[in-house]
């Protein structure tokens, strides 16, 4: 009695080493996917059983190689669009449609802040009306980055993205970078 | 840090140009009685607060 085991019925099924329909069985069938494994882990498959062979391979007829193909093909896209960010999928631009929009640029103030940069707050148009903005640390080694009550505007959440923000930012800061550069001639104290 | 050099009211002054430093810092090459001056830092900002095109 002291060495009784727990019943179970199916259980020479669980220590036999099966290969699983679900995940197991197509690579063993198929052979695995060419890209996802590295050097010296693939398995020796036979090549014209496999739909996801390479598209250049000469073992398998053309009509069979297409599938390899386009899956390849579909593959290259998918990593294409998400190291672009589909921006090279996307139809419209949102900052390139509002750019007309933009306009007044003013700059209010100049502070010298406490790392001895200077604070640049500025005023500009948008839709005709008026936004406030401030670019901390205007001339410091890291590209300053806008801030403004613009991007808080509950009507514009959706549309100024990251992506707006950082190109009207960068498109601000080139404005100005070049008004701040004076042209050659005679200039007269005002101070 | 150069000298500090006080100009009067309505006085002309001729931008020979412009330039980046070696920090890659913008700087402004002045003419003022013949003499050279250049304005760095954050003065090179405020140049044109301070001064009108004559």
């Amino acid at each position: 009695m002291k060495n009784l085991l727990p019943y179970k019925r199916y259980a020479f099924l669980s220590n036999t080493e099966l290969i699983k329909e679900g995940s197991d069985f197509l690579q063993y069938q198929f052979g695995i996917e060419p890209f996802s494994s590295a050097a010296g882990y693939a398995f020796a498959i036979d090549p014209k059983l496999s739909y996801q062979n390479y598209q250049d391979s000469p073992y398998t007829d053309f009509y069979a190689r297409q599938h390899g193909l386009v899956t390849n093909v579909i593959n290259v896209m998918k990593g294409h669009r998400s190291s672009l960010g589909d921006s090279m999928y996307k139809i419209d631009n949102a900052f390139i449609e509002d750019l007309d929009l933009f306009k007044n640029f003013k700059i209010l103030r100049m502070f010298e802040n406490q790392k001895l940069k200077l604070d640049v707050y500025i005023a500009f148009d948008y839709d005709e009306e008026e936004y406030f903005g401030v670019y901390k640390d205007f001339n410091y080694i890291m590209k300053p980055k806008l801030e403004s009550e613009l991007f808080f505007d509950t009507r514009n959440t959706n549309r100024m993205n990251p992506e707006y923000r950082l190109k009207l930012s960068n498109y601000i800061y080139k404005k100005m970078e070049k008004w701040f550069i004076p042209e050659k001639g005679w200039y007269k104290c005002l101070a | 840090m150069g000298k500090f050099f006080e100009i009067k009211r309505n006085k002309q002054v001729e931008v020979l140009g412009y330039n980046l430093s070696k920090d890659n810092q913008p700087y402004i090459m002045l003419n003022i009685n013949e003499k050279k001056y250049y304005i760095y830092n954050n003065d090179y900002y405020y140049f044109k607060w301070r001064f009108e095109k004559a």
